[in-house]
């Protein structure tokens, strides 16, 4: 397993990107990584990249970029937006294509990063034979970014000083950004974040989707809204499998240790 | 289960505490205790209560107290499933 850190330009952004392969094993998928929003990144950081150490060892070649504002890649977070993110994504896409031997392309989409799908969806190329698994995904934008304001007005509340998320709002509003935990969210980032959803029609045509949720309890189930959206894309003839794993909640729990079914249930939906 | 067994199931959850080397109980202290809870924790917190519970938390609700120990959680949540 080689993991080689380049830059790929595309679209005129010079994005970071880790590409693991493996060049004693001819590869069956490339797997473009769809990483999670902000603080997320980075405590799925590490889960990520032994999954495409993993990934890479039994013969699969993957790209983890960082979008453009993030990680290592040009530009800054509040300069970022979906859009952007969406056609460079793809753009990685097709760089991905062009460069590896595999024949198939899949995507490992991170908590938001699924509605990456979403913003480019017209943009993948090879669609038609993709393999999709999506991990604890956000199906609802506007939820998770009042999740997100949240990480503000809480720890405002919890150090005793108030502020509401009417606040918040009103500045976003009136055009001003705001900074949530060390990332400024801009007005139009939020204003694109609040009708994004992925549904099935965003994935109709693609090959398969695997979609993994992770709870610690034991025996967990799939929440209402997973099994719904498991059951929308059945509608649509997509060949779609859901399961609850038990797991820790990794991309909001600091200093994960191992959260090898993740890791397992991974390296078999993409075999 | 009781409210205060589903409370104590999602901060076992939330903050991955490992109760076989200490078992809850309502003085189990939390915030200012804990490495694991930050602001990202007390926000899946409360997520994961309004999913449970299927309550609206206000912001103006939340302060401190709420996360002083588990006792201070689950008399918010009883406080807020009998209004």
């Amino acid at each position: 397993m080689v993991m080689t850190p380049r830059f790929v330009k595309v679209n005129g952004r010079r994005l970071f990107c880790a590409h693991f392969h493996n060049p004693r094993v001819p590869p069956r998928f490339r797997v473009l990584i769809a990483p999670p929003f902000a603080e997320e990144l980075n405590k799925c950081r590490r889960i990520l990249t032994l999954v495409s150490q993993r990934l890479a060892e039994q013969g699969c070649e993957v790209l983890f970029p960082d979008l453009f504002g993030t990680g290592d890649s040009a530009g800054d977070f509040r300069d970022a937006s979906w859009k952007g993110w969406g056609e460079d994504w793809a753009a990685l896409d097709e760089w991905l294509m062009q460069n590896s031997a595999a024949p198939r392309p899949a995507y490992l989409c991170v908590r938001s990063g699924a509605l990456l799908l979403s913003v480019a969806r017209g943009l993948l190329n090879d669609f038609g034979r993709a393999r999709i698994v999506l991990w604890q995904p956000v199906l609802e934008c506007e939820r998770f970014l009042r999740a997100f304001l949240r990480l503000r007005t809480v720890s405002d509340r919890l150090a005793g000083r108030a502020e509401s998320m009417s606040e918040l709002d009103a500045r976003l509003r009136s055009g001003q950004s705001v900074e949530i935990a060390g990332y400024e969210l801009s007005a139009s980032m939020a204003a694109e974040m609040t009708p994004l959803t992925l549904d099935a029609a965003h994935l109709a045509g693609c090959a398969e989707v695997r979609i993994m949720e992770f709870r610690s309890s034991p025996n967990p189930v799939m929440t209402p809204a997973t099994s719904e959206f498991v059951d929308s894309l059945q509608r649509e003839h997509i060949e779609a499998i859901g399961a609850a794993i038990e797991c820790e909640q990794f991309w909001a729990t600091r200093d994960v240790v191992a959260p090898g079914a993740a890791l397992s249930a991974t390296m078999l939906a993409l075999a | 289960m009781t409210i205060s067994d589903q409370v104590e199931r999602i901060l076992v959850e939330v903050l991955d505490l490992d109760t076989a080397a200490m078992p809850l109980t309502a003085a189990t202290p939390l915030a200012g205790h804990l490495p694991e809870f930050d602001s990202m924790a007390a926000v899946a917190i409360l997520t994961a209560l309004e999913d449970q519970f299927q309550i609206i938390i206000d912001d103006d609700e939340i302060d401190a107290s709420i996360f002083e120990n588990v006792g201070s959680v689950v008399a918010f949540v009883m406080r807020k499933t009998t209004t």
